[in-house]
């Protein structure tokens, strides 16, 4: 992430390290990652990474969440969240796609979001596949 | 009308030389005019001050990065000025950032004139361009009014960063309207020969308020200039017109 040799500017990206503590309605339209502590809401248009040390008492609302530490609260994603053996969360769970590896703690209510699609159509790519080889039938 | 502010560094006898084939060749660009040396009698406020008064348009500073910086919170206030630089002395990665040669050379992009903008970082009226260094860290720094932090490691240090921190080799882009709070904690482990540090978080924001609720802490604008809290801290978009070169990192 950061350049220390070589003498570049880095775009910003909001980044809670191990040694901070946050409090307050933490609003962000870049990436965001989580090393520390953070109390209130959290929202972001892009992704969040959360480590295994970070300890959220938080609402989270983003497009991707990446997740390995302890959430308690509900979060919201609208694209993919997926939970590292670490992970762990204690609320309700909105997400269009979820991945739990062996070991992650999801205690709440989950709910699967579909992603509307602007045609109106469900995987217009895969039903296109099956018509095809019943036409060759 | 151009107007050159030596720093007093300049005035040791190995500079000499340097000075003498800059001098010459600023004469030969036609880029001349009133030249100043800092001295301890000699108020660099003062200089700026009347500089402006007679009408200079182009405030040069020569020296290293250091003298940019005290130099820059006092041409900060006067928006037309077009502030120059002539990197001599040790340190210079400031001018590489802007692409200026040290020396000589950097005499040629002077006389191109090719302009930028830059944001400052303001705090209580006072402009800072590379980083306001908060010297203790039991302060809550409340970012855009939403949120605050705090460190939880008493050895962190805390940095609002515009520019960036040279002496840390961390840049920011000093272009994007936005102020960044940095916390950076020493590194452990032996090394004798330089400092080290590990950058732990980073907030970006527009507006700050540092506060510290037991005391009044020192604040340290460009490693120089003394604020103390509680402070306002802001972006100042666009505020410094400062002269780059073609092979500039920002």
């Amino acid at each position: 992430m950061f350049k220390s040799d070589q003498e570049t500017y880095k775009e910003a990206e909001t980044v809670i390290g191990p040694s901070v503590k946050v409090e307050g309605n933490f609003a962000s339209d870049g990436d965001v990652v989580i090393e520390g502590q953070l109390t209130g809401t959290l929202k972001t248009s892009k992704n969040v990474k959360i480590g295994a040390s970070a300890r959220i008492k938080a609402d989270v609302e983003a497009t991707n969440i990446f997740q390995a530490g302890e959430i308690r609260g509900n979060v919201k994603v609208s694209e993919k969240l997926q939970l590292k053996s670490t992970a762990k969360i204690f609320g309700n769970v909105e997400a269009n796609i979820l991945s739990v590896d062996e070991g992650g703690i999801l205690n709440g209510k989950c709910q699967m979001m579909k992603k509307e699609n602007p045609a109106g159509e469900q995987n217009p790519d895969l039903f296109a596949s099956e018509d095809k080889k019943k036409n060759k039938k | 009308m151009y107007h050159y502010i030596y720093d007093s560094f300049l005035s040791d006898k190995r500079y000499e030389n340097d000075l003498s084939l800059i001098e010459a060749r600023i004469l030969a660009l036609g880029i001349n005019g009133r030249m100043d040396k800092l001295t301890i009698l000699k108020n660099l406020k003062e200089i700026v001050e009347d500089s402006v008064k007679r009408g200079a348009e182009t405030l040069v500073v020569i020296g290293d990065d250091m003298t940019l910086g005290k130099v820059i919170s006092y041409v900060a206030p006067f928006r037309k000025v077009i502030l120059g630089y002539i990197p001599l002395g040790p340190k210079q990665s400031i001018a590489r950032l802007l692409g200026i040669p040290g020396g000589l050379a950097a005499c040629d992009i002077l006389s191109k004139r090719m302009v930028k903008k830059f944001d400052l970082g303001k705090v209580n009226e006072k402009y800072f361009l590379f980083s306001l260094n908060v010297t203790k860290n039991n302060v809550v720094i409340e970012c855009d009014g939403n949120y605050n932090f705090k460190t939880v490691v008493p050895s962190s240090l805390l940095r609002i960063c515009n520019l960036g921190l040279p002496e840390e080799g961390v840049f920011f882009n000093p272009g994007d309207g936005l102020l960044e709070a940095v916390v950076v904690n020493r590194s452990t482990g032996w090394n004798f020969f330089k400092k080290s540090y590990k950058k732990d978080s980073i907030f970006p924001f527009k507006k700050a308020k540092i506060k510290c609720e037991t005391e009044c802490v020192p604040l340290l604008l460009d490693g120089q200039t003394v604020v103390k809290t509680p402070a306002a801290v802001e972006i100042a978009p666009g505020r410094l017109n400062i002269i780059v070169g073609k092979d500039r990192k920002i």
